[in-house]
């Protein structure tokens, strides 16, 4: 408890002092922006998250004032807090935003693996997309819904494999939490990649895994997959007679990526940056580009934002603190 | 017939045709160029294919993945720095042929056994993808770390004068495979609180380090003002038709091992690589020429990493799985275009998919024709003196490694490596042995444990299926064999007067 | 130095960083909270091979002490010693003026002319200088027009 609420103090202050130093220099967006603006991607060049950001910069661009260019920077690696902490490093000044997904921002501080202490340390500009990670099941499996699966796993603790992409993330907090609220005891299983995780199940390895929607398509369709729960929030059109856990009465997780900026960038330039988003997010050709590839936009003001990042980190932390990783 | 004519329709298109021969040219080039490698080139060309038709983009891809597989040995062969992770073991006998007898043979044959083990990928690809497929499934994780036991066993086939060395060698690449968070617990290991040791050891870091950096500062001592090749008859690359009948043996095992292991997805080229290198010459009539610049060195390794390229497209078109990372970004594209590849993909984009598997085999010819024309000029770089090759190769690196993560920390890891290994490698410390190690370290250790996550805590996991009883049997085999040998080396060299020793001593 | 004593400190070196290596992660791994994977955790083989390590080591170390022949013995010669050094030196000069002040291109282009005029020092300074300056010119001109405007990644 000490170490947190320390932390906690120490990031109060740091916000603190971060928002003395910069309220004097408050200047207005007129003229924003003067060079090239830095879009830092948590993602290497080529990979999944990379090419999103690379579809959608040039329409953020066009909706900018003053004919803005973007420069993408990849910084992949550590489950993003590489590229949030260069944002989290970088001026205020509104030549440095960020893309980040929620593990970076809610999950990882709690762990003691960032510089930063938590999404309270960023400007959130908007969010941009969400995704949905289902639990899935090979398609010959007896488990036809979450309840099958449920009863099964508390006749026999342990026995049934889960596989996850990772350990304390956003496929790993919201399977712990439904053990936890379900009280059962599963064995989870953790892959390196999603690729491995469909591997491990169509292999028989595993009787179930959790995995995001778009690459299961395929497989639900020929019926060798069949999601069963959505762990998220927000379902695709594609699933949308599939329940999610909140449908089941279980908390659900949330997994959205958005634009920050470091704290203490002028409001005017993040309202600039956020009303170039949002209308980014509206142009048909960029929105038919996105559809295309099973990416669920979902545009947040900073506001609404924020307030799902704090009602997930509520949740993240609540899981953390009943596993005893935070005190 | 009829629809074999209109999928070459589709195919022989002029945007298709000039698509491949550009990512031919990129990967190629890339391939070469030390530190930059396949997955960079096909992550920049990833871009350009958004605006190209879903067949067009996705061939130039391939054409690229295929040619960096071969660029790769081409440095490899000239200057001993393999280009990709998948060329490393090319390096022993390719640069011990380059150097001892003729660069320009050494890369046509490892031209030839490329392109050989790119159609065989091809052809398994288009004949047995789905059947393949389902059978890559029954290798689990018990499976993956026997498998990967079998790799490390091939370290003893490398190891030089110095058992103890080697063996060092071997422990230095397993530690360094192992840091980086670990993905079953999350426990951060070995990392120094570096961010950028979260995610392991930066490959290209590593390997540009240990090979290029430290090969760099020991061409320094050999002399800068002159160059490796002086007698321009060596820069030829014709092969004579008895050469070429020796590398079928090679080739031929070559091939099979690569597909075999390409269909394994997270297995690789990085691995299939030494595994072909290991069963070639250990079956060989005369081992005792690897190492000391021998063709089927070249073309063991060569046709396998090309074997495997094809071998990787199975899982991805079939089941939607990619192996490797080259293959996980040419899965952008076909996303991109809002195809999904899995079981539904031969129905829903039957034109598409007959028209990659024709097209594979288009990007290996057009890689045998361009590799044809630009060998003798690469061959030349061993005409240019040393202190151009060295200061300009150097650069190369340095961009190489920044290229794959823009991380600074990266450069300096490399440099620190390349002073390390420059010390370690004129001790006779084995860096095949190193790299080896590091690459089936993951394999290994994270397959075990979670095997016995799998069957809580039970070691029975590693004989349940056939699959794994085969390949327990094939590590008693192996082990019993090499013990049996030693024994009859043992028996035979009390018998005649130690002339073995004294030859090697001297070496 | 002989080769004798560079096989001896090399020796200890691995030791030291096999230590670090295992100090390191034995440290993060008794502060972290994780999951039993089937008796075997993140520490089990790392501390293994760390064991190993030294053991082999020590066993090297042991043979290099009893190796007295000649070869062993004998001053370790290094041809163009005081190039490496310089080249090691310039690199680093050079990735530390990359990191710190940016400016890629022109790093790049001042690396290879030195580098280059260092080398071929035998030939006169004006002429070195030269084939060095032009040479560096268009190796990054090419690395400009290839990563700076076709593939368009910023240094």
């Amino acid at each position: 408890m000490l170490t947190f609420l320390t932390k906690a103090a120490v990031a109060g202050l740091a916000v603190a002092s971060i928002g003395l130093a910069t309220n004097p220099s408050m200047a207005n967006a007129e003229g924003y922006p003067e060079k090239p603006i830095t879009w830092i991607v948590p993602d290497g060049a080529g990979g999944g998250l990379d090419s999103i950001v690379r579809t959608i910069y040039p329409y953020v661009a066009k909706n900018l004032p003053n004919d803005a260019t973007f420069v993408l920077k990849n910084l992949p690696g550590a489950t993003q807090t590489i590229a949030v902490s260069a944002v989290y490093n970088a001026e205020p000044d509104g030549y440095t935003i960020g893309q980040a997904s929620v593990a970076p921002l809610t999950i990882m501080p709690h762990l003691g693996k960032t510089s930063y202490a938590g999404y309270e340390d960023f400007e959130l500009i908007a969010n941009v997309f969400d995704a949905a990670h289902y639990i899935v099941v090979p398609g010959d499996s007896p488990f036809g819904s979450l309840e099958d699966l449920l009863t099964h796993a508390k006749e026999n603790p342990g026995k049934v494999r889960v596989g996850v992409d990772g350990v304390f993330n956003v496929q790993h907090l919201p399977l712990l939490n439904l053990e936890l609220s379900a009280e059962v005891d599963l064995n989870e299983i953790t892959y390196k990649s999603s690729a491995e995780t469909k591997k491990a199940i169509l292999g028989g390895e595993i009787e179930a895994g959790i995995m995001p929607s778009h690459i299961i398509i395929s497989e639900y369709e020929a019926g060798t997959l069949k999601p069963i729960v959505d762990v998220m929030e927000v379902k695709p059109d594609y699933f949308a007679d599939i329940p999610s856990l909140k449908d089941l009465g279980y908390t659900p997780s949330q997994l959205f990526v958005g634009v920050i900026a470091p704290k203490g960038t002028p409001q005017e330039i993040l309202d600039v940056l956020s009303a170039a988003v949002d209308a980014a997010l509206q142009d048909p050709e960029l929105l038919e580009a996105l559809a295309k590839r099973k990416i669920m936009v979902n545009y947040n003001d900073s506001e609404a934002y924020l307030a799902r990042m704090q009602e997930l980190d509520v949740v993240n932390k609540g899981v953390l603190k009943d596993l005893g990783v935070l005190k | 017939m009829e629809t074999l004519g209109h999928d070459l329709q589709n195919l022989f298109t002029i945007t298709n045709l000039l698509c491949i021969l550009l990512g031919t040219l990129v990967g190629m080039v890339f391939g070469a160029l030390p530190g930059l490698g396949t997955v960079i080139a096909v992550a920049l060309l990833l871009p350009v294919t958004f605006t190209l038709p879903p067949l067009a983009g996705i061939l130039m891809l391939l054409a690229t993945y295929q040619a960096g597989e071969y660029g790769g040995s081409i440095s490899a062969i000239l200057l001993g720095v393999p280009g990709t992770p998948q060329a490393a073991a090319t390096v022993i006998d390719g640069h011990a042929m380059a150097m001892n007898d003729s660069p320009g043979k050494a890369l046509s044959y490892s031209l030839l056994s490329s392109s050989i083990g790119g159609i065989f990928g091809g052809m398994v690809l288009i004949f047995v993808s789905v059947p393949l497929a389902e059978f890559a499934l029954n290798f689990g994780s018990p499976e993956y770390f026997l498998l990967g036991v079998i790799g490390l066993m091939a370290v003893g086939l490398l190891s030089g004068r110095d058992k103890v060395k080697s063996l060092i060698s071997v422990v230095l690449g397993l530690m360094a495979g192992t840091v980086g968070v670990d993905t079953l617990t999350g426990v951060n290991r070995a990392t120094f609180n570096q961010p950028e040791l979260m995610d392991g050891i930066n490959l290209v870091a590593f390997l540009v380090g240990m090979f290029a950096i430290s090969e760099l500062f020991l061409m320094i001592s050999k002399g800068l003002n002159i160059s490796y090749v002086a007698d321009y008859s060596k820069l030829k690359t014709g092969l004579t038709f008895r050469e070429i009948k020796n590398i079928i043996r090679p080739t031929t095992i070559g091939s099979l091992i690569g597909a075999g292991t390409g269909i394994l997805p997270g297995i690789g080229g990085g691995a299939s690589c030494w595994f072909a290198y290991a069963a070639v010459s250990k079956s060989s009539k005369n081992p005792e020429s690897f190492g000391k610049g021998c063709a089927e060195g070249i073309a063991a390794p060569e046709s396998s990493n090309n074997a495997s390229a094809g071998g990787a497209l199975v899982p991805f078109l079939a089941l939607g799985i990619p192996g490797s990372a080259a293959i996980a970004i040419i899965m952008g594209a076909f996303i991109m275009h809002g195809i999904q590849p899995g079981p539904n993909v031969f129905t829903a984009e039957r034109d598409l998919v007959y028209g990659i598997f024709y097209g594979f085999i288009l990007t290996t010819v057009a890689m045998y024709l361009i590799g044809r024309m630009l060998t003798p000029v690469f061959a030349r770089v061993l005409v240019v003196p040393n202190s151009f090759l060295v200061s300009i190769v150097m650069v190369l690196c340095l961009i190489g490694i920044y290229a794959s993560k823009s991380a600074f920390f990266d450069l300096w890891l490399a440099l620190g490596i390349g002073v390390t290994f420059y010390f370690l490698k004129r001790l006779q410390y084995s860096v095949s042995s190193v790299i080896i190690a590091y690459v089936l370290a993951p394999i290994i250790e994270e397959n075990f444990r979670r095997s016995l996550t799998l069957s809580n805590g039970n070691y029975g996991v590693f004989f349940e299926s056939i699959y794994s009883i085969a390949l327990v049997l094939m590590i008693v085999g192996a082990i019993s064999a090499s013990v049996y040998g030693d024994y009859k080396k043992r028996n035979n060299r009390a018998n005649s007067t130690d002339t073995d020793e004294r030859i090697d001593a001297k070496n | 130095m002989t080769w004798r004593s560079l096989n001896s400190i090399m020796s200890v070196i691995l030791i030291i960083g096999g230590l670090c290596y295992a100090l390191n992660l034995n440290h993060s791994a008794s502060q972290a909270i994780y999951f039993s994977s089937g008796g075997v955790g993140p520490t089990y083989f790392p501390n293994i091979l760390t064991a190993l390590l030294i053991v082999l080591c020590v066993v090297t170390l042991y043979n290099n002490f009893r190796d007295k022949s000649p070869e062993n013995t004998e001053t370790i010669t290094t041809h163009n010693l005081w190039y490496i050094v310089a080249t090691f030196l310039l690199v680093i000069a050079f990735v530390a003026s990359w990191q710190l002040l940016g400016y890629f291109y022109l790093n790049a282009f001042i690396l290879i002319t030195v580098l280059l005029t260092i080398y071929r020092m035998d030939f006169g300074l004006p002429n070195s200088l030269i084939v060095a300056a032009v040479t560096s010119a268009f190796t990054t001109g090419f690395l400009y027009v290839l990563f700076g405007k076709i593939l368009t990644i910023s240094f």
